[in-house]
């Protein structure tokens, strides 16, 4: 077998490794996972796929939530259609309404781990490409975001890398005086699928091309670096796709043109001595997100401080765009400073992808800083690859599988089985219509689950305005959270509540510490 | 990257297929399978004509097909008034601008195209 072969067989390991490891919360337990939001990407897909329909406007019971989260055109989806879309076909064509749905989002959230390897592989060689795949495959704030279920967000900020390295191919054969324009083609349509995907990527995409383009143009000390008149058409066909759907990318513009920082930070200036510095308002991110330590282990900044050196020493081409690429994100995630650039933390989720590859560069740049005989520079380079593995493996490795194995163990951190069944008796002995008061149980995410698996309204956990003065058709009295919690006080206030208002009533269903009335109108 | 050994694609494609029947059962394996179908074989035939290096062909067509293949499904389930029978038109219509693009465009020149 070639070397190239084991190679590819290496990483299609790792790979699938990955995978397997990533859908641990999802292989062990059927019932969906995620926080707050990740119930709106399932519910956009789901209502899709089971009703077979396109949607433009919302559903009821979707609208509730999200009718005024596109500013351009109310009630209308506030994302692009092709990312729930994607997912939609997968539920429809596998007749699996979870499992398919969460392969393909791990998939889609891990696949930096391949996109890494192939533009790293072609640029810096296997080693490098091979150990900073390791190190995307298992970065803490990666798993982190996947777990949380902010899942367009990670493919679109995926794109960025893939983007760099079309410009790189057209750059550098239009150096060559081969230009091939092609390239320049494809970089339109990634760079609209791109913000069809999730706009935050797409941004990370420009500034990363702008940033780049700034560089090579001092370097080669010319304004023009690229064809002109090769630019025409690709700029018409980025804006043929992104005008395909109007609403979404009115709300893009709408949001961006009147979006100030909500960090707090305007004028923060000691904020740029820092990649990212905690906020004192954490705005509902746990804290372990905004620590280094833990999301990609210190052991890694000497060598990204290694590898900026080696590439700014070195500054070939694909060196120019790695350090283009670090610049560029980290005036993305500085852009509060000046009160621009909303939710800036979440660029932060952006940041393994760069500083991965700087890592495994830094690593393997120490041998050519150290001048070493040929057998001796091979065995230094061996040990400096196990070593690398090893502290990923303590450090990056089985954090990253302890965090996937045990972050939703808890009955209390996604649905119990009593919740998930009672949430599809709902939508089978129910009307579309129907508006559900949901008591007792004991998370906003957990109501939100039910909401959207239900596919029934359930009233007060929605946008208040939007709401109000809709009546109940059906009390739910959820036990299930409160016995696991033990908490005698809310236990004792559910069934006074139940007993005065439903004393003589027949439960419509009554199973595992869960009971559904129906209120007479 | 070369990877034009037949033997050896089939050897990678069959390792995802066990992999994923193995580790998800029928529902694992059919999504490889969409997955494949839908957002990835399309693309690579409209592609596989162009000036692009081999491994770009395999590599991009994915992230075309989940951005292109889903917007034109999208539309088309409108006047089909199914996403299900939309996606397979649309997929039946990739594949037919895929062939006649390979039928009538000239072989790439090839020598430039390896690393």
């Amino acid at each position: 077998m070639k070397s190239k072969h084991i190679h590819i067989l290496m990483i299609t390991i790792l790979y699938l490794f990955t995978i397997f490891t990533w859908t641990q919360p999802i292989r062990t337990n059927e019932i969906p996972f995620g926080q707050v939001d990740a119930s709106s990407h399932f519910t956009v897909a789901d209502y899709t796929s089971s009703y077979d329909q396109p949607i433009i406007y919302l559903p009821k019971y979707i609208y509730y939530r999200y009718g005024l989260d596109n500013t351009y055109k109310e009630n209308t989806l506030w994302y692009h259609p092709p990312y729930h879309l994607n997912l939609a076909l997968m539920q429809s064509f596998t007749n699996s309404r979870f499992l398919s749905f969460y392969i393909f989002i791990a998939i889609l959230c891990s696949l930096i781990v391949l996109i890494n390897y192939f533009i790293i592989d072609k640029w810096y060689g296997f080693w490098p490409a091979f150990l900073s795949s390791i190190l995307v495959a298992f970065a803490g704030r990666n798993v982190l975001v996947y777990l949380f279920g902010q899942w367009p967000e990670r493919i679109s900020y995926f794109f960025t890398p893939i983007i760099i390295y079309l410009f790189y191919m057209y750059f550098i054969n239009y150096n060559k005086k081969e230009e091939k324009t092609i390239y320049m083609y494809l970089l339109a349509v990634l760079l609209a699928i791109n913000l069809l995907l999730h706009p935050m990527g797409f941004f990370h995409s420009v500034a990363a091309l702008a940033i780049i383009y700034l560089f090579l143009a001092i370097k080669q000390k010319k304004i023009f670096i690229v064809n002109l008149k090769t630019l025409f058409l690709p700029i018409i066909i980025f804006l043929i796709i992104i005008a395909i759907f109007p609403y979404q990318t009115g709300n893009v513009i709408k949001s961006f043109q009147g979006s100030p920082s909500v960090e707090g930070t305007q004028g923060d200036f000691s904020r740029l001595f820092s990649w990212f510095k905690k906020p004192d308002n954490l705005g509902g991110v746990p804290e372990i997100y905004f620590s280094f330590a833990d999301m990609n282990g210190l052991w890694i900044i000497p060598l990204i401080l290694l590898g900026i050196i080696f590439l700014a020493l070195r500054r070939k081409t694909q060196d120019i765009f790695m350090l283009g690429w670090i610049v560029s994100l980290y005036i993305v995630i500085h852009a509060d400073v000046i009160g621009k650039g909303p939710f800036v933390h979440r660029s932060l989720a952006a940041s393994n992808m760069v500083f991965a590859p700087l890592a495994a560069i830094g690593l393997l740049a120490i041998i050519s800083f150290i001048p070493l005989k040929k057998p001796v520079k091979d065995y230094a380079k061996y040990a400096l690859i196990i070593i690398f593995i090893a502290l990923a493996l303590i450090f990056n490795i089985l954090p990253s599988i302890n965090m996937l194995n045990t972050f939703y163990e808890s009955p209390l951190s996604r649905l119990n089985q009593p919740q998930f069944e009672v949430s599809q008796w709902l939508t089978e002995n129910t009307l579309e219509s129907a508006v559900i008061l949901d008591m007792g149980t004991s998370s906003l995410a957990k109501k939100r689950w039910m909401q959207y698996i239900s596919q029934r309204h359930f009233n007060g956990i929605n946008i208040e305005e939007l709401e109000q003065g809709i009546p109940n058709t059906h009390v739910i009295y959820d036990y299930s959270d409160v016995v696991i919690i033990g908490d005698r006080n809310t236990f004792d206030q559910l069934v006074s509540n139940e007993q005065q208002n439903f004393n003589n009533s027949q439960p419509a269903y009554n199973r595992e510490n869960i009971r559904v009335y129906q209120i007479e109108n | 990257m070369k990877i034009n050994n037949p033997y050896f694609n089939i050897g990678l494609a069959l390792i995802i297929a066990v992999f994923s029947l193995a580790i998800f059962g029928l529902t694992g394996l059919l999504t490889i399978i969409i997955i494949f179908l839908f957002f990835i074989l399309p693309f690579y035939l409209i592609l596989r004509k162009t000036n692009l290096q081999r491994d770009e062909k395999i590599f991009l067509p994915f992230f075309i097909g989940i951005g292109l293949f889903s917007t034109i499904a999208y539309y088309l389930a409108f006047p089909l008034n199914s996403i299900k029978i939309s996606a397979v038109v649309t997929f039946i219509l990739l594949i037919i601008i895929g062939l006649v693009l390979n039928y009538y465009l000239k072989k790439p020149d090839d020598s430039h195209n390896h690393n």
